[in-house]
């Protein structure tokens, strides 16, 4: 009678080994990042928010370099935005706060990595260039500079020695 | 009529005179029997030291009595008490030996004579450490101070002879670190850019003003102990920071002392194609002026 009604514990067992064995490679997907050259990241970029100057630093004629690691996740949304590297904590704030609006590029819906998620670093100067407060995108300022052309170190031409 | 006595002294004289006429021949440096009133007052000491090889690179440390010949690397530390030079260096060598200790890099002290000697061995920290006498290592050390890096078999592969520098110092400590290092190490970047130590630095820049530049990723740099002001710029945002934050007036110093050679070979490129004047500085193994190492035969 008992028997009947409770199945038999090796089946039990199965069960929860097919089930534990069936969610691993969804589980792994999701929470793997891939890391992403400065450059591609940025190029990705489809909508991009430069953070505010502080009128706090204005005033006190400061200026540095902010750099922050962003993880996107495969529709293109920030997840997350975390300092590496700051001369000011409003600074920071203003950074975190402008790039969490950014856009980008979504992974193809075909595509064998469609669950990774990308993360990549994000570099702003904070400048007051003859007075003016200025805020560079450093990583687009040099994909610019190559004409708009995605660059990594290995691409770069040496110079004859 | 000469007496017996005068004799005698002019014959003890004479063989004071051949003594220090050998010692010039064989290459000794006088200073170390002078130094050393002792040794020089034992004659049979003295006699083998005179018989040994120099403890120039190649020659071969009996590992006996060093005791270490299973481990890849040690390093002999030659000291004296009565040596000027080892008493000020003695504070960098209680340090060198502790942090050995730490690593696990086998260090043996030679003192002319450890029984003797035995309350410097201690001041120097060497408890625990492997002390022998000079004669026992079967080479003639070139000098006091002096520190031999030598393989399990051995063989001197390359030594710091004098009171160190700053410079020895950081190496020295580098060294110990990474004994594999200094001896694997190529003398230049696969680009055929030269590696200078910080040692040699002063003379190639001729005065030169320079930033040493560090491209170590940030938690690494953090966690690695500097003796010297550095610009820690992670190499894959290099090319992005170098125009704003490095001043193109002055040579830049890409610090490779901990960075693989392709690391480092990167960081000079991408400085070099930004129109930087670069020197790649490698603290962790080149040659000295006072020192040598196996691969440049010095």
């Amino acid at each position: 009678m008992i028997n009947s009604l409770f199945p038999k514990p090796r089946l039990i067992g199965c069960c929860l080994l097919g089930g534990l064995l069936s969610s691993l490679p969804a589980a792994a997907q999701s929470d793997t990042v891939a890391r992403y050259p400065t450059a591609a990241l940025r190029a990705e970029a489809t909508v991009t928010v430069l953070p505010t100057y502080p009128q706090d630093m204005l005033s006190l004629n400061k200026g540095g370099l902010v750099v922050v690691r962003v993880t996107v996740a495969p529709d293109g949304q920030v997840q997350s935005v975390q300092d590496l590297e700051s001369f000011d904590a409003v600074a920071s704030h203003s950074v975190r706060a402008a790039v969490s609006q950014w856009r980008f590029r979504a992974t193809p819906k075909e595509s064998p990595l469609r669950e990774l998620r990308r993360t990549g670093k994000l570099l702003f100067l904070f400048r007051l260039a003859d007075g003016h407060p200025t805020v560079i995108d450093l990583v687009a300022a040099d994909i610019e500079a190559h004409g708009g052309k995605v660059t990594t170190m290995l691409s770069r031409s040496s110079p004859q020695p | 009529m000469t007496s017996w006595p005068s004799i005698k002294h002019k014959a003890t004289e004479l063989a004071l005179v051949m003594v220090s006429t050998a010692l010039m021949v064989a290459g000794y440096e006088g200073a170390i029997a002078l130094a050393h009133r002792r040794v020089s007052a034992e004659p049979s000491g003295l006699q083998k030291l005179l018989d040994f090889a120099p403890m120039s690179i190649g020659a071969r440390v009996s590992m006996d009595a060093v005791g270490r010949g299973r481990d890849s690397y040690a390093f002999i530390i030659v000291v004296s008490p009565d040596c000027v030079h080892c008493r000020a260096a003695a504070p960098f060598f209680r340090t060198l030996i502790g942090e050995a200790g730490r690593r696990g890099v086998p260090v043996a002290l030679a003192l002319p004579d450890r029984v003797r000697d035995k309350s410097f061995a201690t001041t120097l920290g060497a408890r625990g450490v492997p002390v022998v006498d000079w004669v026992e290592l079967g080479v003639k050390p070139l000098g006091t101070p002096m520190i031999a890096l030598v393989d399990a078999g051995g063989t001197v592969l390359k030594y710091w002879a004098g009171e160190p520098s700053q410079a020895a110092k950081r190496e020295l400590m580098n060294a110990v670190r990474q004994p594999s290092a200094i001896v694997n190490r190529p003398r230049s970047l696969p680009s055929g850019q030269p590696m200078v130590a910080e040692s040699d630095l002063q003379g190639a820049l001729g005065g030169f003003p320079v930033t040493i530049v560090n491209t170590l990723e940030r938690p690494l740099f953090r966690g690695t102990r500097y003796d010297y002001p550095a610009v820690n710029i992670p190499l894959d945002e290099l090319r992005f920071r170098s125009r704003q934050e490095l001043d193109p007036a002055k040579t830049q110093v890409v610090d490779c002392t901990f960075l693989g050679i392709a690391m480092c070979d990167r960081t000079v490129n991408e400085l070099r194609v930004d129109g930087f004047r670069v020197v790649a500085m490698d603290n962790s193994g080149s040659a000295e002026d006072h020192g040598g190492t196996k691969e440049d035969g010095k």
